[in-house]
């Protein structure tokens, strides 16, 4: 087998995470055999759905060029929104679609300062972590509120294993985002607003109006993670998600989306969810405590990174290389 | 489409003019209007504000926002950026804490080897991201997640907490020079120095030629790569130095000290101008930036507002000076 | 919808357009006819822009009308002059390189499947169909655009505007990155267009290609329109006069010292990778050597080398009797080499300092203050680069001017100025002129005949062998990574040139 470098780094592109991911569930199967059960598979996937539902409004807003560092926060903000509503209607339905709307809302501010006033995304949704954040934290008082209805019954109720509430979830936004990104006009205009907003603007493509919807998905998104995890708990907590953004932004990247835009698909994204899915669940699963717990997750993610970023990349040169030595040739 | 005289051109020209130079003041000297504007508007509207006590008081809070803000004023120029500086300044506290607290070595010592470590750690970003060519939110991302527990686990040594109780520490936190709190000293020595030094040295030239275009500095012989090394090494010093006046200030070191406070660093140096892309912004401003921060927050708590509005407010803040910001500008390129 | 060959189908009528402090169009009038392929021509900063951006409704005018075919229109966006048929190839493509050929072709008008969706193999079929009419069915519709070669992409590019079935396509500056060969492709599509009727616009600095493809011209200058000529009747000088408004003078070479030869640079046998395979040659200081061949033909690879952004894999490079072994730029700079990347704006400006800044950054090492390292001095900076720009007559407010106010010329001198500061040796220069003006060229041609008079080494490679006959001493033509002819300049026709670098012996 003749192994040029450029092989070897496309094999470890394509192949290297997938390897890294199956240890990793070795490892932790190792330690606690309980962690390859069904029931397990269950856990993993309710503890990080709604990092999956973020992450799939992240890559939307990665791939048009902007981050959203304010997810986290608006999904507390959210939950805490809804189960106030709760408490006051009684109703949860009309709460969960006023939360969704109010989402909606704060994605469109968020959108709208980036798109039409042209601020830079990071600051905008850096200011957005902090002021949702503080503003959940102020309605609640610092307390948890408990939401009433019948939806902590549903998203609890039992499923054939592995099978869940959330899970179905998860299915069914991405089944529906991957419905968009791949085949509808604003999917095809989210990937040119990223590979280049003039061309885009040249076009006649109107890149304000998919700017401002990136960050409205994102945000609706946050909404229906927090829909998801109010019904889990049964409690809205102000200091939900906290960490959230990150996560999903190292999510998105491990899965090959690239940070600079224009890149990237939904079924990346879910390889990278799974990753750090498995990551957080089998590393509380085997008992490792608090402060460890930052430490390995950083370095396992670090090392997740550096593989897609480093092989990719060293990939790609080769492989670029090696198109002009093709066209010196021809020439 | 106006069939015009040709006079009407000329006059359009002209109000041009105008608002073009209005424009170039106002971002220029934006910043420090806005200060001026807030010490006015609440000295006005407030009896406890503009007293010498709560002034000072105020510069002793921000400090520690601001030392930390050098270095992550200078990332932003080479246009990365550093979001381990909190976990940074947790580890540099518990590193000098346990050495004290276990009176293995005099505190000069103890403060060198925090120093070294944080230094050490943002020598390990700046190499990373150096050599692998990883995008620095990823690594500095890495190295939040990652130093946060490696300083979480040595503290379980000390049992989680350890107090400071070192005198040469109680002077630094709680001391005066000359009436000026010993916090602010450091802060102000600080920046003397690390704004004569990006103004006037070869170095400091090298730090905007790589944040305006990477490339053309290389091809002109700036030492691209050992500059921005050192340039995160620093941060990663001063984020130490940061976290040694925080733990000197508060009197103990326990987990969640510091946590976000990356946050509160980068929102001081935006609001001083200094621009995410890189190449565009003065260290000096972010002294402002923190000061703009610094005082609101007093504010509120004079006024009695919740730690919990507050937060929201600082969010509301940075939005805020961003719309201000573009407007003056107005209306170039669009940031993204 | 095409017109009859010969009608009117476009009347500009005194167009005024202002900018804040600056006036860039006043009273423009330009007229365009079906079947003819328009030049547009004039300096940088002349207006030939802004009167394009206006005809495809980037911008509006401030004052004036538009007419197409008889009627007023109003342009109030690029769309709107799409629908209604006026298309334009810019010079900085505005294709997007993560989409593929197909989608980059029919971007903003994607086939429909319900109102929501779109239609891959469709758009893919569609982008076939255009593609072949330019006689470019080799490109695959599926492939993704970052993955083409340039001239390949601009290919693309057209297939986009042509794909809008336009009445009048505007071409800005299309050669300019393009081989001999690939522009004499381009031109017969061009030709073909124009046979079916479509009205071209042509932006071209190059006056060769004017006289070999253009039917008329209009030449601007300072915003105002001073000629409308049927190319056949005009000679290359008398349209440079109107450029300019003054006759052009080539510069004096008589009185110059000998060239002296074992004080420049010499090249043995290098071999780099695929794309130098044993190039031999040898620049004199004193002298301006051209160095000239089709794309990967290796001559940017050796600018590279001699730079220490690549090495060699085998052969010897000698500078002043010395082997060179350049480590690395930094290395090239403290060796006092300069280098001009083709990509000004991309590899050479700071975008973010001022001139003065732009000027020095290359020689920093010369204005410390009082020996104390790493210390600068602003006052002696300041007197440098005010020194730098009076002899290099470099036009700005002050040396503390933001560099992005300067014109395209002014900008290329800073960057020549940043190698004066920097007491460059050996200047190896890509495109040194390349999207500047006539008179800035001609300017930098004498500071470069200049530099070459008080001894300096200087290799251009470039790709306009006309102008390079202008200002260089030898003209080395490569082909596949070696050097196949030299010429001495005096006497020498272009046309043997272009054959020797596509491999044509005996030439």
């Amino acid at each position: 087998m003749n192994l040029s470098s450029r092989r070897v780094f496309e094999l470890t592109h394509r192949y290297g995470l997938g390897i890294t991911l199956i240890a990793m569930v070795a490892v932790f199967g190792i330690v606690n055999p309980g962690f390859l059960s069904l029931a397990s598979a269950a856990n993993i996937a309710n503890q990080n759905a709604a990092l999956a539902i973020v992450a799939l409004g992240m890559t939307f807003v990665l791939i048009s060029g902007s981050i959203d560092l304010s997810v986290g926060s608006i999904l507390a903000l959210l939950g805490v929104i809804v189960a106030l509503v709760s408490q006051i209607t009684g109703d949860i339905l009309s709460a969960i679609v006023l939360g969704l709307l109010i989402a909606m809302a704060v994605g469109a501010i968020n959108g709208g300062l980036v798109a039409l006033l042209g601020l830079n995304s990071v600051i905008v949704t850096l200011a957005a972590f902090i002021w949702a954040r503080g503003v959940a934290t102020a309605l609640t008082e610092g307390t948890s509120v408990s939401v009433a209805g019948w939806l902590p019954t549903v998203v609890n109720a039992r499923l054939p294993h592995p099978l869940s509430v959330p899970l179905v979830v998860v299915v069914l936004t991405y089944l529906v985002g991957h419905l968009v990104l791949a085949k509808t006009r604003f999917g095809r205009y989210v990937y040119a607003v990223g590979g280049g907003e003039g061309s885009a603007r040249q076009a006649g493509i109107r890149v304000n109006a998919v700017r401002l919807n990136v960050f409205v998905l994102s945000a609706s998104c946050a909404g229906i993670g927090a829909v998801v995890e109010i019904g889990r708990f049964a409690t809205a907590q102000p200091n939900a998600g906290f960490g959230l953004e990150l996560d999903a932004i190292a999510a998105v990247i491990i899965g090959g989306t690239k940070l600079t835009g224009g890149e990237g698909s939904l079924r990346q994204t879910l390889t990278g969810v799974l990753f750090i899915a498995v990551l957080n669940t089998g590393l509380a699963t085997v008992g490792i405590r608090d402060a460890y717990l930052l430490l390995y997750k950083g370095l396992v993610i670090l090392f997740a990174l550096s593989l897609e970023v480093v092989s990719g990349r060293l990939a790609a040169r080769t492989a670029r290389r090696d198109l002009i030595v093709d066209a010196e040739i021809s020439a | 489409m106006i069939e015009a005289s040709r006079p009407n051109a000329t006059n359009a020209l002209s109000r041009h003019r105008i608002v073009a130079q209005l424009v170039v003041f106002g971002s220029r000297y934006g910043t420090v209007a806005v200060v001026v504007l807030l010490l006015l508007a609440f000295g006005l509207t407030s009896d406890h504000f503009l007293t010498s006590t709560n002034l000072l008081n105020i510069l002793r809070q921000i400090s520690i926002i601001a030392v930390i803000g050098i270095g992550m004023t200078m990332v932003l120029l080479i246009g990365g950026i550093d979001l381990s500086v909190a976990s940074v300044a947790l580890l540099s506290a518990t590193i000098a804490g346990l050495l004290l607290a276990q009176e293995l070595v005099p505190a000069p010592v103890a403060i060198a080897a925090a120093l070294a470590a944080g230094a050490g750690v943002g020598l390990l970003n700046g190499l990373i991201v150096e050599k692998t060519g990883i995008s620095p939110v990823i690594v500095t991302l890495g190295m939040l997640i990652g130093i946060r527990g490696l300083a979480q686990v040595i503290l379980l040594l000390g049992d989680n907490w350890i107090w400071i109780r070192d005198p040469l520490f109680v002077t630094l936190g709680n001391g005066e020079l000359l009436g000026v709190p010993m916090p602010a000293v450091v802060m102000l020595v600080g920046y003397a120095v690390a704004s004569a030094a990006m103004g006037r040295t070869m170095f400091g030239r090298w730090i905007y030629a790589i944040g305006g275009n990477v490339r053309a500095a290389a091809l002109s012989g700036v030492p691209v790569g050992r500059t921005r090394v050192s340039v995160y090494a620093l941060s990663g010093l001063l984020a130490a130095v940061g976290g040694l006046l925080l733990a000197a200030r508060i009197g103990i070191v326990n987990p969640p000290i510091g946590r976000g406070m990356e946050f509160a660093v980068i929102t001081a140096v935006i609001l001083g101008g200094t621009s995410i892309s890189g190449g565009v912004g003065r260290v000096e401003r972010t002294l402002l930036g923190a000061l703009i921060v610094g005082m609101v927050l007093n504010y509120m708590t004079i006024r009695g507002i919740s730690a919990e509005w507050q937060a929201a407010a600082t969010g509301f803040i940075i939005l805020a000076a961003a719309v201000l910001d573009r407007i003056a500008q107005g209306g170039g390129e669009h940031d993204r | 919808m095409q017109q009859p060959i010969g009608t009117t189908v476009l009347r500009m009528v005194d167009v005024v357009k202002t900018f804040p402090g600056v006036l860039a169009l006043d009273g423009v009038s330009f007229d365009l006819r079906s079947g003819e392929i328009h030049a547009l021509i004039g300096q940088n900063g002349a207006g030939k822009s802004t009167l394009m951006k206006i005809l495809h409704g980037q911008y509006q005018a401030t004052v004036g009308s538009l007419e197409l075919n008889g009627q007023r229109v109003e342009l109030h966006s690029p769309r709107d002059a799409e629908e209604r048929g006026i298309s334009i190839v810019h010079q900085e493509l505005s294709l997007l390189p993560n989409l593929t050929v197909a989608q980059n072709v029919v971007l903003g008008r994607e086939t429909n499947r319900g109102r929501l969706f779109v239609d891959d193999d469709e758009d893919a079929q569609r982008a076939s169909d255009v593609l072949r009419q330019l006689g470019a069915d080799e490109i695959d519709p599926y492939r993704r655009v970052a993955d083409l070669g340039l001239a390949q992409r601009q290919l693309v590019e057209i297939a986009r505007a042509i794909g809008h079935r336009p009445q009048i396509l505007i071409l800005d500056e299309p050669t300019a990155s393009l081989s001999h060969g690939e522009t004499t492709r381009l031109f017969s599509v061009l030709r073909r267009l124009k046979g079916e009727g479509v009205a071209i616009v042509f932006i071209t600095h190059r006056f060769g290609e004017i006289r070999e493809l253009c039917d008329r011209g209009t030449v601007l200058r300072n915003g105002r329109v001073v000629a409308v000529v049927d190319i056949a009747d005009t000679t290359e000088e008398q349209l440079i006069t109107s450029v300019l408004g003054e006759a052009i003078r080539t510069p004096d070479r008589e009185a110059e010292p000998p060239l002296q030869s074992g004080q420049g640079l010499q090249i043995d046998d290098a071999v780099a990778g695929q794309s130098l395979r044993g190039l031999s040659l040898t620049v004199n200081s004193g002298e301006i050597y051209g160095l000239t061949g089709l794309l990967g033909a290796g001559q940017n690879t050796l600018a590279r080398v001699l730079f220490g952004l690549q090495s060699l894999d085998a052969g010897a490079v000698t500078w002043r009797g010395q082997p060179l072994d350049v480590a690395s730029p930094q290395d090239a700079v403290r060796r006092r080499i300069a280098f001009l990347p083709e990509d000004r704006r991309g590899d050479g400006l700071l975008p973010n300092l001022a001139v003065k800044e732009n000027l020095t950054i290359a020689a920093l090492g010369r204005f410390r203050f009082a020996r104390i390292a790493g210390v600068l001095s602003p006052a002696r900076e300041r007197r440098a680069a005010k020194e730098a720009m009076g002899r290099l007559r470099i036009v700005a407010r002050s040396e503390g001017a933001a560099v992005t106010s300067l014109s395209g010329g002014n900008q290329q001198k800073v960057l020549l100025g940043r190698w004066l500061l920097n007491e460059a040796e050996l200047l190896v220069l890509e495109e040194p002129t390349h999207g500047v003006d006539v008179g800035a060229k001609a300017e930098i041609h004498r500071i470069l005949r200049g530099l070459a008079r008080q001894g300096r080494t200087i290799l251009v490679v470039g790709s306009d062998v006309s102008e390079m006959l202008r200002f260089c001493d030898r003209i080395g033509a490569m082909f596949k990574g070696r050097l196949v002819s030299q010429y001495d300049v005096e006497g020498l026709n272009e046309e043997r040139v272009h054959a020797a670098v596509q491999g044509m012996a005996g030439t």
